[in-house]
């Protein structure tokens, strides 16, 4: 075996017991070859420094275009934020004006955002109705502090969902959870802070940081 | 599509561009970052630390893959999941020695925490004589060190031959042997 292919086996613990004591203990008796062997370990260290320094420049050059990426990509969903943003306003002067003493009929009337009006449908079974329904159930909860009835809510419509309202759910339940599952609702925040197109990824970030 | 764990190694062992596609593969793996973030959040981490411990772990893989004997006996994203973890467990180990040692330095374990000092202050010594090689030595020896052929290094570096680059590159060699003796 050469000196050099000794020296990596003893390394990468690949001698027997035997072996690796007869190594040891002429690296304890023989000066020149503990020398040697410790000449290797430094010349495997510098080879070592200058691959990882060689990658480590490659590997920021994917994180300089993936900011770039994002950069182009928030630029562009600039306006889905704004809405969303409108909406929460909405939804929050809405609860603050009426505090759930209107009938069901009238607050949902009330509940629909005006930008989305025109769109919706007046089908009380679709897929649409019931998200509004099921959310502004979640959100009463929310307001009288039942979060985890809220959040048994929202997870249930999860999987019914995909786009923005998924979108949506996944928001609330980030918040719902760290009101008493703060492990949970950090995971989540993480999961929508790395969806680059996520409309929350920002704000997700923004609370994580 | 993604390089075959069984090719892996060979794949990052062949030339630059086949190792940074492999980074590249490795480092835009979404299920690989997120089983990493999740076991560091577990484990009281925080968003800054997951992308140091990733990268970490991915450099450290690539490394890996220049030693002569090694073989990967898994598959690729377990077996960087356990550098992770590994490097993750060490780090935490190094706060609480840290923390240990002020509150009660008669009691805490001198050993670890010298060898801990003393593994970093040779890493950045080794660092710090490899700035005193010239830009072409490095450049020759990086290539080198990443298994780039005598051919190829003497048409990235313009030299007229492969003997050149031989030459030059054993120069380069003897000129690091010197400079990191006395680490």
């Amino acid at each position: 075996m050469e000196q050099f292919e000794h020296f990596e086996s003893y390394l990468s613990g690949k001698l027997s017991d035997a072996d690796q004591k007869t190594f040891e203990k002429k690296l304890a008796e023989d000066i020149d070859f503990n020398s040697d062997f410790e000449m290797h370990q430094k010349m495997q260290g510098a080879m070592d420094i200058l691959v990882e320094e060689d990658a480590k420049k490659f590997i920021s050059s994917l994180d300089k275009a993936q900011v770039s990426s994002e950069t182009k990509t928030t630029k562009k969903s600039q306006w889905p934020i704004y809405i969303a943003v409108l909406l929460l306003l909405l939804v929050g002067l809405f609860l603050f004006l009426n505090p759930f003493s209107a009938k069901e009929e009238d607050y949902m009337k009330a509940y629909l955002p005006p930008l989305a009006e025109a769109t919706r449908s007046t089908d009380n079974t679709s897929s649409e109705s019931t998200y509004y329904l099921k959310t502004e159930e979640a959100h009463k909860l929310i307001a009288h502090k039942k979060y985890e009835k809220a959040a048994g809510i929202l997870e249930g419509l999860l999987p019914e969902f995909i786009g923005k309202e998924k979108q949506e759910i996944e928001w609330y339940l980030a918040l719902i959870y760290s009101t008493y599952d703060l492990e949970r609702s950090r995971l989540l925040l993480y999961n929508i802070s790395t969806d680059q197109g996520h409309p929350y990824a920002r704000k997700a970030k923004g609370l994580l940081d | 599509m993604r390089t075959d764990d069984k090719d892996i190694v060979n794949v990052v062992r062949k030339n630059v561009e086949s190792r940074n596609k492999v980074i590249e593969e490795l480092y835009t793996d979404k299920d690989l970052k997120s089983s990493i973030a999740t076991f560091i959040i577990k484990n009281g981490g925080n968003r800054n630390q997951i992308n140091d411990v990733f990268t970490y772990a991915i450099l450290t893989f690539i490394k890996q893959c220049y030693r002569p004997l090694f073989s990967l006996d898994k598959n690729v994203n377990a077996y960087i999941f356990s550098i992770a973890k590994y490097h993750w467990f060490k780090i935490v180990k190094e706060q609480k020695l840290i923390v240990s040692e002020e509150k009660r330095p008669e009691l805490s374990d001198g050993m670890n925490a010298e060898k801990l000092i003393l593994k970093k202050e040779k890493n950045l010594l080794l660092k710090m004589a490899m700035k005193k090689l010239d830009q072409k030595c490095r450049d020759v020896l990086t290539m080198w060190a990443n298994n780039l052929k005598m051919r190829e290094i003497a048409l990235q570096m313009s030299y007229k031959s492969e003997g050149m680059a031989r030459k030059k590159k054993h120069e380069c060699v003897k000129k690091l042997r010197t400079l990191i003796t006395d680490i």
